[in-house]
């Protein structure tokens, strides 16, 4: 039997639980990103049809609308799994002792996961009444509300499920390197 | 509760939760639902709801991934590296040309990405080691590669600009777009002035003989014309705005598609970056979005409670110069984002800087480009700019230390603009009114 030497990684294995919660993340991130190209294109296309052929869709505009709140609720478990999500870390920073921060950050991690764990309540809430009193959305393309309404319940639910995962391994266990400097 | 009380209470709180160190979102979150449950009860779940729904919606807020995407493919592409050797080659052969090479092109880029964290990144790993090597003084660079990246989010497109005109009311955006691009040009001219004095008063600031090939006339030509592409992506945004021909949300998508077919002109298109660009685009679209999603409610609660008409009485019954006011309204800006996020503090101030605005009867185009102008300047002030951290994050060499005392005159500078576009309105609302 191989015995991994002194200058190899152990790589311990992650409970199916939670390479379950990286699958379903990564099957959002990936869709968010389709979502994008999709968005992208709809726009190209709305901007060719109104001043190319002079015939504007009456749907494009609401699709875009649409899927731009997937996009956005499909990226956020990636962004809490990697600890991205924008935050003032002066406090966190602050803290010298290294135990002692990695019990802070899991401290706000547990937060994050309850208050948006509430959030999912409200919204979920929200959205089964839309389906149960069949709301249309408002415009020219109207297609049942709960349809793009459930897109935040459910991007949040993994982003809560994210902020526990963190809370019971830490943030170290998917990312070694502080991410507060984003790119925009 | 009197209308201050709720203020304060509601304001301490939310900036209590964001030192903390939650997520910004979160914060936001968090004080929304205590301020429905307090102010309206579990009846209020549905105003809370649609607020999210009705951000994540909105047509306008589509701009924000598509100026990132269109950054994000022009950068990744390594498109851009193009436009650095032919500005390269434009610049003449005067002393300290690497300063004015960096402030030309970060104006450039400016019109390119609305980032200044991917301007600086991207200045700071190209130019800066190659200036270090030259022999160029190391915190005069890093000053004048702050203050290029800068200029991003002040000449359109800009991230910042499309947050601030979705939220606010009676402005629209595409003249806040437009409004942005006298006051970047004039603020570039004045870094490049500062950097130019700086170098005739102290030689030793540049190296006196740079190796350099001879450049003719004919090179000289042909490096325009290779720069040609970045003008149809430049034109896809500011040109299709300034001509009124298509909204910023239209704009921003022929940018896209420009800057797809300069990274094919270029050679250098592959759908493993369009796929890169695609993620990393949505990731921080998200990121910004979210916050925005999670504040909308807060803005009306402080409404609903009394809080925001109680303000409006108040500084309506004051009988302070307007020219005070404005220095107070910047003021809180310019110390809070030093601490605290720009998206964050923009959203905290917007609800309640709105009213003020129509008490004093200031022109939201000239006030809100100020307010612009000082978030940037917040990103670029110590200790907690985020354009700091990312120039450290790609000049290893530098001490933060270094970058900290080499953001002191680029912020000095941009202060300094600021007074004069508050003196001087027209600066601002000149391009806006003309082609209104």
């Amino acid at each position: 039997m191989n015995q991994p030497s002194d200058n190899q990684t152990v790589i311990r294995p992650e409970p199916w639980l939670v390479r379950l919660l990286d699958r379903l993340t990564h099957i959002c991130y990936t869709l968010s990103g389709l979502m994008l190209l999709l968005l992208a294109v709809m726009y190209l296309m709305e901007v060719f049809l109104r001043y190319v052929l002079n015939s504007p869709t009456v749907w494009s505009i609401d699709m875009i609308s649409y899927t731009l709140c997937a996009m956005v609720s499909m990226a956020a478990p990636e962004l809490a799994r990697n600890n991205m999500h924008i935050s003032i870390t002066l406090v966190p920073d602050g803290i010298r002792n290294r135990h002692k921060r990695r019990n802070y950050v899991r401290v706000l991690t547990c937060i994050s996961a309850l208050v948006i764990g509430y959030v999912v309540y409200v919204t979920g809430g929200e959205t089964y009444k839309l389906f149960d009193r069949g709301i249309l959305t408002v415009g020219t393309f109207m297609v049942p509300k709960w349809w793009i309404a459930v897109f935040i319940p459910v991007g949040l639910f993994l982003t809560a499920a994210q902020y526990i995962r963190l809370t019971i391994y830490g943030v170290d266990s998917v990312v070694n390197t502080p991410t507060q400097i984003v790119g925009r | 509760m009197e209308w201050y009380t709720v203020l304060l209470v509601s304001f301490s709180v939310i900036l209590l939760l964001m030192g903390s160190g939650l997520p910004v979102f979160v914060s936001f979150f968090f004080a929304n639902l205590a301020g429905v449950l307090l102010v309206i009860g579990p009846r209020g779940f549905g105003m809370f709801s649609n607020s999210v729904y009705d951000t994540l919606t909105a047509e306008n807020f589509a701009t924000v991934p598509l100026f990132i995407l269109m950054g994000e493919i022009l950068f990744r592409s390594g498109s851009v590296e193009v436009l650095s050797k032919a500005v390269d080659v434009v610049v003449g052969k005067v002393r300290g040309r690497m300063y004015l090479l960096v402030i030309v092109l970060s104006t450039i880029f400016g019109a390119l990405s609305g980032s200044a964290v991917a301007v600086a990144a991207m200045l700071g790993r190209s130019l800066l080691p190659q200036m270090s090597k030259m022999g160029y003084d190391s915190r005069l660079s890093s000053s004048t590669i702050l203050a290029g990246a800068s200029l991003a989010p002040i000449i359109p497109p800009s991230v910042l600009v499309i947050v601030i005109g979705s939220l606010v009311t009676n402005v629209s955006i595409a003249g806040l777009l437009i409004a942005g691009i006298i006051p970047g040009l004039i603020i570039a001219l004045i870094f490049a002035i500062y950097v130019g004095v700086r170098v005739v008063m102290n030689p030793e600031l540049a190296p006196k003989q740079e190796e350099r090939p001879a450049v003719s006339t004919k090179d000289v030509v042909k490096a325009i014309i290779s720069t040609l592409p970045f003008g149809m992506v430049i034109f896809s945004v500011m040109g299709l705005i300034l001509l009124g021909v298509a909204t910023p949300s239209e704009a921003a998508a022929a940018g896209v598609l420009g800057a797809i077919l300069t990274a094919l002109l270029y050679r250098r298109f592959d759908f493993g970056m369009v796929w890169s660009a695609l993620k990393s685009a949505a990731t921080i679209s998200a990121m910004i979005l979210l916050i925005v999603a999670s504040s909308k409610l807060f803005g009306q609660l402080l409404s609903f409670s009394g809080a925001t008409p109680g303000l409006i009485r108040f500084v309506g019954g004051l009988e302070i110069d307007p020219m005070v006011m404005l220095l107070l309204l910047m003021l809180v800006p310019l110390v809070l984002c030093m601490f605290m996020d720009q998206f964050a503090f923009m959203l905290l101030a917007i609800p309640l800087y709105e009213p003020i605005l129509k008490a004093y009867g200031f022109d939201p185009l000239w006030f809100w480009t100020l307010f612009l102008i000082n978030l940037t300047i917040g990103s670029i002030t110590p200790p907690f700019g985020y354009t700091l951290f990312a120039l450290k994050g790609v000049a290893q060499d530098l001490s933060i230390r270094m970058i900290y005392q080499s953001a002191w005159p680029t912020v000095i500078i941009f202060l300094s603009s600021l007074v004069l576009f508050a003196l001087v309105p027209s600066l601002i609302t000149f391009l806006p009114n003309l082609f209104n």
